[in-house]
């Protein structure tokens, strides 16, 4: 073979270095054939060689086809380098190896951004489902209803986090694919070379793509739905929305009780999250009327002499001590008989507003996340001693007549109202508002 | 010619050829050159891109104690062919407007 023919071949290969085998072979094979072709219908060797481009601008031109074309086929950023390192090669001009760079950076940037979200979203699947159906699980097997439920909700929310994920997928992909096309363009400006791949490439290979992520897209809409028609028919998500936007639950069975005053000198109270209403008058006797939520159990008792209420969960309902944080509108009304003077009444709960509407002392409230309303009756009458109030807030504010009060202190907010008398009121709520008003001095 | 509108022509030319039979990359690349002023080194990224779309198909026989690889059409390809016909009508009518060689005229 003629040796500037050899050279050629030679040159050309060591530039394919790093292309796939057969593809390299494929070239090589092409201009192997091709001279023996052109030497054998009497050409001359030295006129072949000049009607071709230099070995190294041709296998630029071969590898920069061979790239997009893997772009196109699996539009990820391995093959997106590929096309990247082949690229830059052919670039010599400051202006345009700064654009490059600039459209390489900006490219990276966004598909790592985007790949992280998807892979964020796909890993949110991986633990919203399993920690709904652990949930679930903790659920008593009577409440066959908001088990299903539970995992229904946590199907749905699986379900948009997929949807989520293949959004995210699905604009990582085009955006690999256009960066991949503009840099397919910056390599062939200037050069005679022919190929508008880019184009012809989108119309066979989006077909087949948009049959495949279809699918995946349909699977994420049955899913979704089918997670969401489980959780609405057991009706799990309606009773979540009735807590969560402070309205009253639908289903509630009011329990009454009445003690003498007689025979209990205190009373205690706990909620998990049902609000407390402390009120004053109507009755001899001291009178708790209990709106129960189905989703609660309660327990009362005296306790030597002191009436004790405590709320719990019966399991019913997924994520209780998050559910918890926010108030039940049912409620606890506890009427105390006016000029009753108490031992003591302790109020707690966890996430429910404590309302104070009566004048018995010494109070006690207290509250992680609910409200405290203080409001002492403004004709409290002169026999009352006037009472002396300590409020303290971590994280929430104390309001005195629509009024930011208190001072800040090592614990958070702190306001106290100092009177000769004894009794008081202690109010403490470590997240929520403390609000007085109709104050007496 | 513009390179643009060459690199659009360069396979409907490649496929129309090989409509008159089979044919190798050298007298393929020949027949392209006399048709028009490109690069004889850009017949090969053309074939290799068309025959991964389908659009040709590729045979090897034996010629005078060696290896020769044949291009052949293949029914897809026979159909963008019809597609390139369709547009380049088109183009045909306003290449033929601009030029004022309408008959009408």
């Amino acid at each position: 073979m003629d040796d500037r023919i050899k050279s050629f071949l030679d040159t050309l290969a060591a530039n394919l270095d790093g292309l796939a085998e057969d593809e390299k072979k494929e070239a090589l094979d092409y201009y192997e054939e091709y001279f023996s072709d052109a030497l054998e219908e009497g050409a001359d060797p030295d006129e072949v060689l000049s009607r071709l481009d230099p070995p190294e601008k041709i296998a630029a031109a071969i590898r920069a086809e061979t790239s997009i074309r893997l772009v196109h086929n699996d539009p990820g950023l391995k093959n997106y380098s590929k096309l990247v390192r082949s690229a830059h090669i052919g670039l010599t001009r400051p202006l345009s190896v700064l654009m490059f760079s600039l459209l390489i950076f900006t490219t990276y940037s966004i598909a790592v951004i985007l790949f992280l979200c998807t892979v964020i979203s796909a890993a949110a699947v991986c633990i919203i489902l399993p920690a709904a159906i652990s949930e679930a699980l903790k659920i008593p097997s009577m409440y066959i209803g908001e088990m299903a439920g539970t995992i229904g909700m946590g199907v749905f929310a699986s379900g948009i986090f997929i949807l989520v994920a293949f959004g995210f997928y699905m604009l990582y992909r085009p955006l690999i694919r256009v960066s991949a096309d503009l840099v397919f363009k910056m390599m062939k400006k200037g050069s005679k070379n022919a190929g508008s791949a880019a184009e012809v490439h989108r119309d066979i290979q989006g077909k087949t793509v948009k049959r495949r992520t279809g699918k995946f897209f349909r699977a994420g809409l049955i899913i979704t739905a089918a997670g969401l028609a489980v959780s609405l028919a057991s009706g799990l998500p309606v009773k979540l929305f009735l807590i969560f936007n402070s309205m009253k639950p639908a289903d509630i069975t009011v329990i009454k009780e009445e003690f003498g005053t007689g025979e209990a000198s205190g009373i205690s109270i706990y909620t998990e999250h049902s609000n407390i209403r402390l009120a004053e008058g109507g009755s001899e006797n001291i009178r708790i009327e209990y709106e129960k939520a189905d989703w609660l159990d309660y327990d009362i008792k005296n306790d030597n002499g002191r009436i004790v209420f405590t709320e719990r969960s019966n399991g019913r309902l997924p994520l209780f001590s998050l559910v918890s944080l926010h108030e039940n509108r049912a409620g606890l009304v506890i009427s105390l008989p006016s000029g009753w003077k108490p031992d003591s009444v302790d109020l707690e709960s966890r996430g429910g507003t404590i309302d104070i509407e009566s004048g018995a002392f010494p109070v006690d409230a207290k509250t992680y996340t609910g409200t405290i309303n203080l409001k002492v009756p403004a004709d409290g009458g002169s026999d009352r001693i006037p009472p002396a109030i300590s409020a303290r807030t971590q994280k929430g504010t104390v309001l005195i007549r629509d009024k930011t009060s208190g001072a800040s202190t090592g614990y958070g907010t702190e306001y106290e109202l100092s009177s000769q008398g004894s009794p008081t009121i202690r109010l403490e709520s470590a997240r929520g508002n403390i609000i007085l008003s109709n104050t007496q001095r | 010619m513009d390179a643009q509108m060459k690199k659009g022509l360069l396979d409907a030319c490649v496929l129309h050829i090989l409509t008159k039979g089979d044919t190798y990359g050298y007298k393929l690349t020949r027949e392209i050159t006399d048709l028009m002023d490109v690069s004889e080194s850009s017949l090969y990224p053309v074939l290799r891109r068309l025959e991964t779309q389908g659009f040709l198909e590729t045979y090897s026989a034996e010629h005078s104690g060696r290896l020769r690889r044949y291009y052949r059409i293949t029914g897809s390809g026979a159909g963008r062919l019809t597609e390139y016909k369709k547009e380049l009508a088109e183009l045909k009518r306003i290449v033929d407007f601009i030029t004022g060689g309408d008959a009408n005229g």
